[in-house]
């Protein structure tokens, strides 16, 4: 169940308790004034048997026909007076009530003693006692009734404080808990605004990574293409090239070993075996190029030491690598853009400052590699246009976007006359990927 | 393949390829079947403005050149003298290039590999 459902439960409970509460409370209320409504039609009832002699002289006839007609009014007086009684002390009725019966009967009894003395209309000494018993009693009568009506009050009054208490208790529950669910209810809102805040907030930065990420997959995504036009190029402008013409030689030894041409056919095998071996050459360069072998065979300090000694071979560069501190297992795709960084960057050295000293330094950086190249050479202005540096910038902005395509930063620092340094950071996403390498490699 | 001179109808070959090692062997081995071998051209400019000087009977064309590709050369040369030869001798295989070549009226598309007897068939055919 949702709060929210919770909480409109519990409003609806206390509508209905307090509903209910009412309308016990108007029930109750509604019987005792009913029941002293009751009582006063006995009291005025009784109040009448005052009345009887008074009737007794005013109607006409004799007494012998006044009587009985008296006698059924006095009989229907106290049959209804008995009636009311009964039916008042069957519903719940207070012990005063009791007491009315007594006074009641002495009512009654005096009344039917001064009957004959009303009947023959006199109005002497005995028609005085008579009468003042008659009073005596009714006034008894009417004590107890006004007893019993006050009793009927009160015990309304204890039911309406009974039913308001009742009701008050359960309303005060069920407020405490609504109270205490509301508080749940606004401590779980303003955490839930807090989490919503904080949540949104995630979400744009999970946005924004996402954004980078999109873009550093588009950029690789890119690179790569680029790579696999160059290689398909270096394929077609080479390989494909090269043995196509060794083809040719062969059809054209077959002619000259047809005719006879012993000599010049030997000459042929010899051209045909140079360029064959031109090729093995060149297609391991490619190869070199897509993945350099030694970082399989060996690992990245060798492979850079290794690099190092194939750019500047016949050189006058000199230079020193150093990456004994960052003797760790990069992921394979790292591994080759260091590679590629370093061969690229020491290409330039070799080409552009051919008698510099040079170091390649590859160290850990907190949880960064850094790699840093650098060379005392002529260096350049780094503001000088593209188109006028002869397609050496277009290798560093290449350096560059190889780089920042596996989430690595890269900086160039040079000035004429200052030499030039490149120093690129890479992330060390590296266990992860040298351990799933491992275990590829376990499984193979 | 027979050895020997074969080109009755097409005596007069340009050769156009950029590939230096390609273009040197292909030149030799057109001359040892008898052609003779005009130019050659580095790119496609070249073999343009030498079809234009040379009039060769045909012309062997590579495809992927710098500057003007093999196909573009082809279209000015067709459109300066329709009756000469054109066979494209390239590295790719494609079917859309082999189309293009049929459209301007190449006279074959061979891919570089093939025996010397097609190219010469496709010479003198």
């Amino acid at each position: 169940m949702s709060r929210t459902k919770l909480v409109l439960g519990i409003a609806l409970l206390l509508g209905l308790s307090a509903s209910a509460a009412l309308v016990g409370l108007e029930r109750r209320a509604a019987a005792s004034r009913a029941a002293q409504v009751s009582l006063a039609n006995v009291s005025t009832e009784l109040t009448q048997l005052v009345l009887v002699p008074l009737a007794a002289t005013a109607m006409p006839g004799t007494p012998a026909q006044k009587r009985p007609v008296l006698e059924s009014t006095l009989r229907a007086q106290e049959q209804a007076i008995r009636s009311t009684l009964d039916r008042l002390k069957r519903a719940s009725p207070p012990a005063q009530l009791g007491e009315v019966g007594k006074p009641l009967d002495a009512a009654m009894a005096a009344a039917n003693a001064g009957l004959p003395v009303w009947l023959a209309n006199k109005q002497g000494p005995t028609t005085i006692k008579v009468l003042n018993r008659q009073g005596a009693t009714l006034s008894a009568a009417l004590q107890s009734l006004g007893d019993a009506n006050h009793a009927y009050g009160s015990r309304a009054s204890a039911s309406q404080i009974e039913a308001l208490s009742g009701s008050a208790a359960v309303v005060a529950l069920l407020l405490g808990a609504f109270g205490f669910f509301y508080r749940r209810s606004e401590a779980s809102r303003r955490r839930m605004n807090d989490q919503g805040v904080t949540l949104r907030s995630a979400l744009g930065e999970l946005e924004a990574v996402q954004a980078d990420r999109a873009l550093l997959l588009q950029r690789t995504v890119e690179i790569a293409e680029h790579e696999r036009i160059r290689v398909a190029a270096d394929l077609h402008d080479g390989p494909i090239q090269r043995l196509t013409a060794v083809t040719l030689g062969f059809d054209l030894l077959s002619n000259k070993l047809k005719r006879g041409e012993h000599e010049q056919a030997l000459t042929l095998v010899e051209e045909i075996r140079e360029s064959l071996a031109e090729e093995t050459v060149s297609l391991r360069r490619l190869m070199t190029e897509l993945r350099p072998p030694i970082l399989d065979a060996r690992h990245l300090g060798a492979a850079l030491q290794d690099c190092a000694l194939q750019v500047l071979d016949g050189s006058a560069v000199r230079c020193e690598v150093d990456v004994t501190r960052a003797s760790i297992h990069l992921s394979p795709e790292l591994e080759t853009v260091v590679y590629r960084v370093v061969r690229e960057a020491l290409v330039n050295v070799r080409k552009h400052a051919p008698n510099a000293h040079a170091s390649v330094t590859l160290e850990p950086l907190g949880d960064l590699l850094r790699l840093a190249i650098v060379d005392d050479g002529p260096g350049f202005d780094e503001n000088t246009p593209l188109g006028h540096t002869n397609g050496a910038r277009y290798g560093l902005i290449g350096m560059r976007e190889r780089v920042e395509s596996v989430g690595g930063t890269w900086s160039l620092a040079t000035a004429p006359g200052a030499g030039t340094r490149i120093e690129i950071t890479l992330p060390r996403r590296l266990r992860v990927v040298a351990a799933s390498r491992e275990s590829a490699g376990l499984a193979a | 393949m027979t050895a020997g001179p074969k080109a009755e109808k097409a005596r007069r070959v340009l050769v156009v390829d950029d590939d230096d090692t390609f273009r040197r062997m292909l030149v030799a081995v057109l001359a040892d079947e008898g052609f003779e071998v005009l130019g050659p051209a580095t790119d496609g400019l070249e073999g343009v403005a030498l079809a234009h000087a040379l009039r060769p009977d045909a012309i062997v064309l590579d495809i992927r050149m710098p500057g003007l590709d093999g196909l573009a050369a082809g279209r000015k040369i067709r459109d300066a003298d329709p009756a000469v030869r054109l066979v494209f001798l390239s590295a790719y295989n494609d079917k859309t290039l082999q189309r293009e070549a049929e459209a301007l009226g190449a006279h074959d598309f061979l891919v570089k590999g093939c025996r010397l007897s097609e190219l010469v068939d496709a010479l003198v055919r």
